[in-house]
């Protein structure tokens, strides 16, 4: 291990169950002080990726390094600069929140901080039992369990589910102050919104295959949103849509897709008087085929 | 780490162990307690000298072929209300327990989370069966503590002595390690808690059977040798007095064997839950 190395490295990682291959040949650098999303929808491997840089898993081929660790050979030095949080915390019920955190503690062996901040940062209960709480404080027990943990590193796979949007600002704040004390955050979501508000970089995986790293604010620029908008009366067929693709108008309504930015839209549409405005955040599937269109990789 | 682990598994198992070790205990006073009233009542070596041997096989196994026991009222009690049914209790214990080291972790999907730890999967797994260990260590003392108490305040007929009492519980100490580590084994091959216990409690019938039909067919006699229940023999050590060392051997070769390949298995296993 060198001094510098990356807290996570992986080379052509492959694992395949059967005959069915979760990941192909994941070559991916993740650097010190990023909040790197791992993007991509359910069954695209991001879980099995993490996994494997846990050890949970054996790759069918290439490895894995934590801060130059292999993951395999070195499984425990890797381990002990690393605090996971699974897509669901599963708990022991019977126990309390606060026993939780406490016990799983003691038992990871890592250096513990911030518990009691991050307990009141995300208003988590502690003295309640487990069982007695909501999908969305478990999750906040599980955030808390991962992130009391004093690493360098932190693998976290959507840690947002079940949150509430308030909860989910606090959470995206703790992450930027981990980021800013140069830890690094490997977070896995199929929420392009979110990779969008937390992350610096995205990786985009599809089917197993990384198709693609991008910087956020890049993505951001090639995205596509779709806005729906109903008029008070019809809308003129000279208004300037510019930039606006597969327009498709009715009588006082009016859909379309805008790449990138919607400033000249939306000031576009502001000269009209509109009863109502919809604009939805497209699809992953969406994203990663205009993303590939407009580099003519397709 | 490893500490806080075995104490972590330890409170997750705590009320197991108590009401086990409680049962046991309150059981053994109450087999002695009874025992005055029963020699007055039952004549034992009679009553099973009188079965039917498959039967009498079945309640007090090979014990009844060692003339001490046959002559003894009260070793046929034993055998009859103690020791025929004990092995079964921690047999329960160590396929429940045992193979909960991996499975119930598995089941419950919190194993992903430990094994995430800077821990190998070797210490993980002889830590848990360190608990396993503890556990049936305080519930075999439970048992040992009830008879102890139990044969020194009410049988005064036949005294049973204070260290043929403790070796018989280092056999059952023994008689359910090995219990363990074969469905610790067979959860590491099957991790899923439903096939793990079912196949570890399958295999624990088998041997019973096995070890009882091999007392009947003399060709398949060698056959009993592959049942843990031949080197459970606690009314040849009240009867005789002397440790059974080659069946303890067995039975901890059973148990050093079950534990390496459950450990060579778990290392290579894909945690996928």
């Amino acid at each position: 291990m060198t001094t510098d190395a990356a807290p996570i490295m992986t080379r052509k990682l492959s694992k395949s169950y059967g005959g069915v291959r979760a990941l192909s040949d994941l070559t991916l650098k993740v650097n010190s002080g990023e909040i790197f999303g791992f993007l991509g929808p359910n069954g695209a491997g991001k879980t099995t990726t993490t996994r494997l840089m846990l050890g949970l898993m054996r790759p069918t081929s290439g490895s894995a390094e934590i801060f130059g660790f292999d993951v395999q050979a070195e499984g425990p030095e890797a381990r002990r600069r690393v605090s996971y949080q699974p897509s669901t915390e599963s708990v022991y019920e019977s126990m309390r929140a606060g026993s939780y955190l406490k016990a799983f503690a003691q038992m990871s062996g890592l250096p513990v901080h911030r518990t009691d901040e991050l307990v009141e940062r995300l208003e988590l209960d502690t003295s309640r039992r487990i069982k007695s709480l909501s999908t969305g404080n478990r999750q906040k027990v599980g955030i808390v369990r991962a992130l009391q943990a004093d690493v360098p590193l932190y693998l976290l796979d959507e840690p947002t589910r079940g949150l509430d949007p308030l909860i989910q600002q606090e959470f995206a704040s703790i992450l930027a102050e981990y980021r800013d004390e140069g830890r690094t955050i490997f977070l896995s979501t199929h929420i392009l919104s979110e990779a969008e508000r937390l992350c610096d970089r995205v990786g985009i995986l599809r089917e197993g295959n990384l198709v693609a790293i991008e910087r956020v604010a890049t993505l951001t620029e090639s995205r596509v949103r779709r806005f729906r908008a109903r008029f008070a009366g019809s809308l003129p067929n000279d208004a300037d849509l510019e930039g606006a693709t597969a327009v498709m108008r009715g009588d006082d309504e009016i859909s379309f897709d805008v790449t990138g930015s919607v400033d000249h839209i939306v000031k576009t549409l502001a000269r009209f008087q509109v009863t109502d405005l919809a604009i939805e955040e497209p699809s992953l599937e969406d994203v990663f085929l205009r993303y590939y269109d407009q580099r003519g990789d397709t | 780490m490893t500490a806080s682990l075995l104490l972590h598994t330890l409170r997750q198992r705590r009320l197991v162990i108590f009401w086990f070790c409680i049962g046991l205990f309150l059981y053994a006073l109450l087999l002695m307690g009874l025992w005055p009233a029963y020699r007055d009542i039952i004549d034992f070596a009679a009553f099973l000298e009188g079965m039917p041997e498959f039967m009498r096989a079945a309640l007090v196994g090979r014990g009844f072929d060692n003339p001490a026991v046959q002559r003894s009222g009260f070793y046929t009690y034993l055998g009859t209300e103690f020791a025929s049914w004990l092995p079964f209790v921690m047999a329960y214990f160590g396929v429940w327990v045992g193979g909960g080291v991996i499975a119930r972790a598995y089941g419950r999907n919190t194993i992903d989370l430990l094994l995430a730890h800077p821990i190998t999967r070797e210490r993980f797994l002889l830590t848990r069966f360190g608990a396993v260990t503890i556990g049936a260590l305080v519930i075999t003392l439970g048992s040992m503590i009830g008879l102890l108490i139990g044969s020194a305040a009410w049988v005064h007929d036949n005294p049973l002595a204070a260290n043929d009492i403790v070796l018989v519980h280092v056999q059952l100490l023994l008689f359910s390690l090995a219990t363990s580590a074969i469905t610790l084994f067979i959860a590491a091959l099957f991790l899923e808690p439903g096939r793990a216990y079912g196949v570890g409690a399958l295999i624990i019938v088998a041997m019973y059977v096995v070890n009882l039909v091999a007392q009947f067919v003399e060709a398949l006699d060698w056959l009993g040798y592959l049942s843990l229940f031949r080197y459970w023999r606690p009314l040849e050590q009240f009867a005789t007095g002397e440790f059974l060392w080659m069946e303890a051997l067995v039975l901890i070769g059973v148990t050093v064997v079950g534990t390496v390949l459950a450990v060579g298995v778990f290392r290579h296993r894909d945690i996928v839950t």
